[in-house]
């Protein structure tokens, strides 16, 4: 029974729903459109309106423009450009190593510095330590080849050979701690900075000849046998 | 379809106008629908149409079709014309038809047949308004499913959704004698 109720119901739904779809196709006749003249009229202004407000295409050149091929120059130049960096970040690498105190890029050198000898420890700390101490005598004979006398390159100087001393200290006291003699590379080192200090004395100011001679008396101290 | 609306991008006034010539129907009886009278019709159509012209350059196919395009123009424009508020007075069904509802010399039958249709008409107005458009496509315009899912930009088992609830609606707030 139920079915039957439910089929009956579905026949009315179905039959119902398309009372209506068929009453709207119906409607469809009976609803007005644009009339004759306004569709006549509006299409010419705007058929009107767009060809006034359209922007006409440029004519085209008479003759075909001439394709550049792009110069050597131009081919090569971000290789050019990556080379000059190169070269010139090089550059910058070996004038920042051979800098002198009072430079510009002497700080950044002293940087490099320190941050190597912060990683090394025990025998390759000391090495590392009497390379800079090489490098100050260096910066010092450097200063110290000027003639003209110059109180703030005597300070320079003064800073540098405390340095100096300070680097050498370390790296001979460091060698003494582990037993090392004076033959090894701490010797050699010894030997090559005293004949370097030597022969600075007569270029240097009297506070500066002080130091270094009281820096030589310390590097012969260490030469001693059996000391 | 899509070369005729490229044309039209590019400046081919033609093609415009073939444009225009296939989808005024639609868009005359979106709005008529809507406003109810020829005047204002005709006034919102021909802005529809203008701002289609001068905005064509931004159309993009983006799963909506040029007519859903122009549809959406007139639909904002109808909005618009209800929110300014100089239009709140009430159309009657009996003007959108073209045929006068009584008189002598109408046809008794003919008489009748507009009753109902005005009554069809008014409840068609009752429907929402994504309903109410799926009607109007669909029944009032010819428009298959599948032009129907393309002009409002929907799948094609979302209208038949729409339209069975639409159906069901108008069913229900129709009288049961009619047909």
């Amino acid at each position: 029974m139920s079915c039957w109720r439910a089929s009956r119901r579905l026949r009315g739904r179905t039959t119902r729903g398309g009372q209506v779809v068929a009453r709207l196709s119906e409607l469809s006749g009976f609803l007005s459109g644009p009339s004759p003249e306004f569709r006549a009229g509006l299409r010419e202004e705007l058929l009107r309106t767009h060809a006034a407000e359209r922007v006409p295409a440029s004519e085209p050149p008479a003759e075909r423009p001439q394709v550049r091929r792009r110069s050597l120059f131009a081919r090569f130049r971000p290789a050019l450009v990556f080379g000059v960096l190169l070269i010139g970040m090089y550059g910058t690498g070996i004038r920042t190593y051979h800098s002198v105190p009072g430079e510009p890029l002497y700080p950044l050198k002293r940087a490099a510095e320190s941050t190597l000898l912060s990683m090394a420890s025990g025998e390759e700390r000391a090495q590392r330590e009497m390379g800079a101490a090489r490098l100050r005598a260096a910066e010092t004979a450097s200063l110290a080849a000027y003639s003209t006398p110059d109180p703030s390159r005597d300070e320079l100087i003064e800073r540098t050979l405390e340095d100096m001393e300070s680097k050498t200290r370390a790296a001979l006291g460091r060698v003494e701690r582990h037993g090392q003699d004076a033959s090894t590379e701490a010797g050699r080192f010894a030997r090559e900075q005293r004949d370097a200090v030597e022969s600075l004395l007569p270029k240097l100011d009297a506070a500066n000849r002080k130091k270094a001679n009281k820096y030589l008396k310390y590097i012969d101290m260490f030469m001693v046998p059996g000391r | 379809m899509r070369e005729l609306v490229l044309r039209a991008k590019t400046g081919d006034t033609e093609a415009f106008g073939v444009l225009y010539d296939r989808y005024l129907e639609l868009v005359y009886r979106y709005i008529y629908f809507r406003v109810g009278t020829h005047a204002q019709t005709e006034d919102l159509t021909s802005e529809t149409f203008l701002r289609a012209l001068r905005s064509i350059s931004d159309f993009t196919w983006q799963g909506r079709d040029f007519g859903a395009w122009l549809v959406t123009i007139a639909r904002n424009l109808v909005a618009d014309h209800f929110k300014s508020g100089r239009n709140r007075l009430e159309v009657t069904t009996a003007e959108v038809f073209d045929r006068p509802l009584d008189g002598p010399h109408i046809p008794e039958n003919a008489v009748v047949t507009n009753m109902v249709n005005e009554r069809v008409m008014q409840a068609i107005k009752q429907l929402g308004p994504e309903q109410q458009a799926c009607v109007i496509f669909r029944f009032l315009h010819g428009m298959s499913l599948a032009e129907t899912a393309v002009a409002m930009g929907k799948k094609s088992g979302a209208i038949k959704a729409l339209q069975f609830r639409a159906i069901k609606a108008l069913a229900r707030s129709l009288p049961k004698d009619l047909g």
